[in-house]
């Protein structure tokens, strides 16, 4: 019975109560009921040795340190240096502007520098990162640094 | 797995077991001798409901600091014990697995498959790792990164701000105890949270599905390429399903049994995918339909009146598009707007857009290399049991042609900031429409299990049940 004393759903009810073996429903609908756990499970076991296999080898291709771990999958997007140098010489409380890179590059900046604010406008901005593109002509530059290959990170000067 | 990480998680596990916990004791769940067999579902639940109060606080301005997280931890805990005092017990009840020896086969070998590929799961995450998905650098991950850097939610400027902040300030939360930003540790948590949602389902099907049945199909689920490879995804896809699967297994106990236990538990789940992703509103809205209509087929108006609190799921968007509003973002997603469905002629001219989402997201659905035969296997079981159980099987074809038809409604009128369809479908699909077809793998035994009981033969047979004492009482 449900809390408020009525009896259970019949629809929804009896299970529970029955006796459960597929075979006992009724011949064509037990034959069925079974041929879909049978064939849920035929499949699932197939499957388990390329689930351990993933697991076997993704642990194995994992990188040895968190510090490498956290950086690797940015590599995708440029050299991991272009990250983790831009972080070091970026004050945190400083703005930054991304010039060419494209939109992965310009992603994965914005990542990785938070909390650094950064700047669509390179004119309001404490750093321009050039990636690729020379750094703008507009733009006073003071100390520069270089990132990785072609790409590197300008203060502005005030 | 690193001293960080390994602290991170169990700091994070801790914080979320006891919301999970208190929960289920508030509701009436995880008694005396039932803890242990509770606790995938109180990991799920605590992650939710832990998120979901975490994203409110952030919403009224409050900071994300481990005072913070004390606090509503205690609150909670409090309110669960507090609760449990008038809340009704919800008496243990295991199915009677009685399918012979070939059932205890089944149901083993079921189990066992689950076993090792959790281990597997879990396996593949010891060592930190994180996959350079684009979604993850170009939202999710960002999205984490401010709460955790500033303590607070996001401002306007970054890159879809209107995305609900669940998912994200879980992962800050992680990230808080782990003392730095450290994206690789987090998967080991998502792979945690993925298993405890399977460890849940398991729990609430043991009470009606023999486990002949339940083991293998879950078994299935779990193996099924795309499950399996992102249950350490950092993207929110996956995690809507979580809530979204357990949500309507809790609405079926709910029709099932009449406890508001498991009404309660569905609000709870609808609520946290609401504030997991845009759809997760569109699905609790769809849920809360179905339910309110075949309560009101089945039981009356009176019934149908009480399942209206799965609305309050739905509403759970509202103060996020409060502070959205306040904050001059977006307060709706920017890839489409559904003003757009009004004009006709804005979809005339988008209309071929239409034949070839059909296709691909079809295509993405029931392919074997990444679904296995989850989805065609569920659409069987509906053929089979339409005429045992004609209500159940047409709420769960409403459900899937409708969460369907939604998404195809999205491509339709989506703008996606002008990328091209052809890029846009085949990129999102796989992850967008795994919420349809890991439903569609936990209800089809749900399914098969009530339509079961719905046989000639077994209105008459002999009843064989487990039953706690506690039961027993409440029968009698």
């Amino acid at each position: 019975v449900t809390e408020q004393g009525d009896p259970i759903e019949p629809e929804l009810a009896h299970a529970g109560r029955l006796r459960s073996a597929p075979w006992a429903h009724g011949r064509w609908f037990g034959t069925v009921l079974a041929v879909i756990a049978g064939i849920s499970l035929a499949i699932a076991v197939v499957r388990v040795p390329a689930v351990v296999r993933y697991g076997y080898h993704h642990v194995r291709r994992a990188p040895s340190s968190l510090r490498e771990a956290d950086i690797a999958p940015l590599g995708a997007t440029a050299p991991t240096s272009l990250f983790t140098v831009a972080a070091k010489t970026i004050p945190r409380n400083d703005s930054f502007a991304v010039v060419g890179g494209g939109n992965d590059v310009l992603a994965a900046l914005r990542l990785w520098l938070t909390p650094r604010v950064f700047e669509g406008d390179y004119h309001n901005a404490h750093w321009v990162i050039a990636v690729g593109d020379p750094v703008p002509a507009d733009v006073r530059a003071g100390r520069k640094v270089r990132l990785a290959p072609g790409a590197y990170a300008v203060e502005v000067a005030r | 797995v690193t001293a960080a990480g390994l602290l991170s998680w169990a700091a994070t596990a801790a914080a979320v077991l006891v919301v999970g916990y208190a929960v289920l004791y508030g509701l009436g769940l995880a008694r005396r001798g039932s803890t242990l067999r509770y606790l995938g579902l109180a990991y799920l639940v605590g992650w939710g409901v832990l998120g979901a109060l975490l994203s409110f606080a952030l919403m009224a301005g409050l900071e994300l600091r481990t005072g913070l997280v004390a606090v509503v931890v205690a609150l909670v805990a409090v309110a669960g014990v507090a609760a449990a005092r008038v809340a009704p017990v919800v008496p243990e009840v295991v199915r009677a697995s009685s399918g012979g020896q070939l059932g205890r086969i089944a149901a083993a070998v079921g189990a066992a498959v689950i076993v090792i590929a959790s281990a597997a799961a879990l396996v593949a995450v010891l060592r930190p790792a994180w996959a350079p998905e684009e979604d993850a650098i170009y939202i999710w991950l960002p999205h984490a990164a401010a709460i955790f850097y500033a303590h607070g939610l996001w401002d306007a400027v970054i890159y879809h701000a209107e995305y609900p902040p669940l998912v994200a300030t879980m992962q800050a939360l992680s990230l808080r105890f782990a003392h730095g930003f450290h994206p690789a540790l987090l998967p080991f948590g998502q792979t945690v949270l993925g298993l405890s949602f399977v460890g849940g389902v398991l729990a609430l099907l043991d009470r009606f599905v023999p486990r002949w049945l339940a083991f293998p199909s879950i078994a299935l689920l779990v193996v099924a390429p795309k499950f399996f490879t992102r249950l350490d995804s950092l993207l929110a896809d996956q995690t809507l399903a979580y809530f979204v699967a357990i949500a309507a297994v809790a609405c079926v106990l709910w029709l099932r049994e009449r406890r508001t236990a498991w009404l309660v538990l569905a609000v709870l789940m609808s609520t946290a995918g609401t504030l997991t992703k845009w759809e997760g509103a569109s699905y609790a809205l769809l849920l809360a339909l179905i339910v309110v209509a075949a309560a009101a087929i089945r039981r009356g108006r009176r019934v149908a009146a009480t399942a209206c609190l799965l609305f309050v799921g739905v509403a759970a968007i509202e103060p996020w598009r409060l502070w959205l509003g306040d904050h001059g973002a977006p307060t709706s997603s920017i890839d489409y707007r559904l003003s757009s469905l009004l004009h006709p002629l804005y979809l005339a001219h988008r209309l071929d857009r239409v034949p070839y989402s059909v296709q691909e997201v079809l295509k993405q659905m029931f392919s074997p290399g990444q679904w296995l035969l989850i989805l065609p296997l569920a659409l069987l079981t509906l053929v089979v049991v339409f005429r045992r159980v004609p209500l159940l099987a047409a709420a769960s074809v409403v459900w899937l042609v409708v969460a369907f038809a939604g998404l195809i409604v999205v491509y339709w009128i989506g703008t996606f900031e002008g990328i091209a369809l052809h890029d846009e479908v085949p990129f999102t699909a796989p992850r967008v429409a795994a919420t349809i077809v890991i439903v569609a793998g936990v209800m089809t035994p749900v399914v098969l299990a009530l339509a079961l009981d719905r046989s000639p033969h077994r209105r008459d047979a002999t009843h064989s049940i487990d039953r706690s004492p506690a039961e027993k009482a409440v029968s009698r």
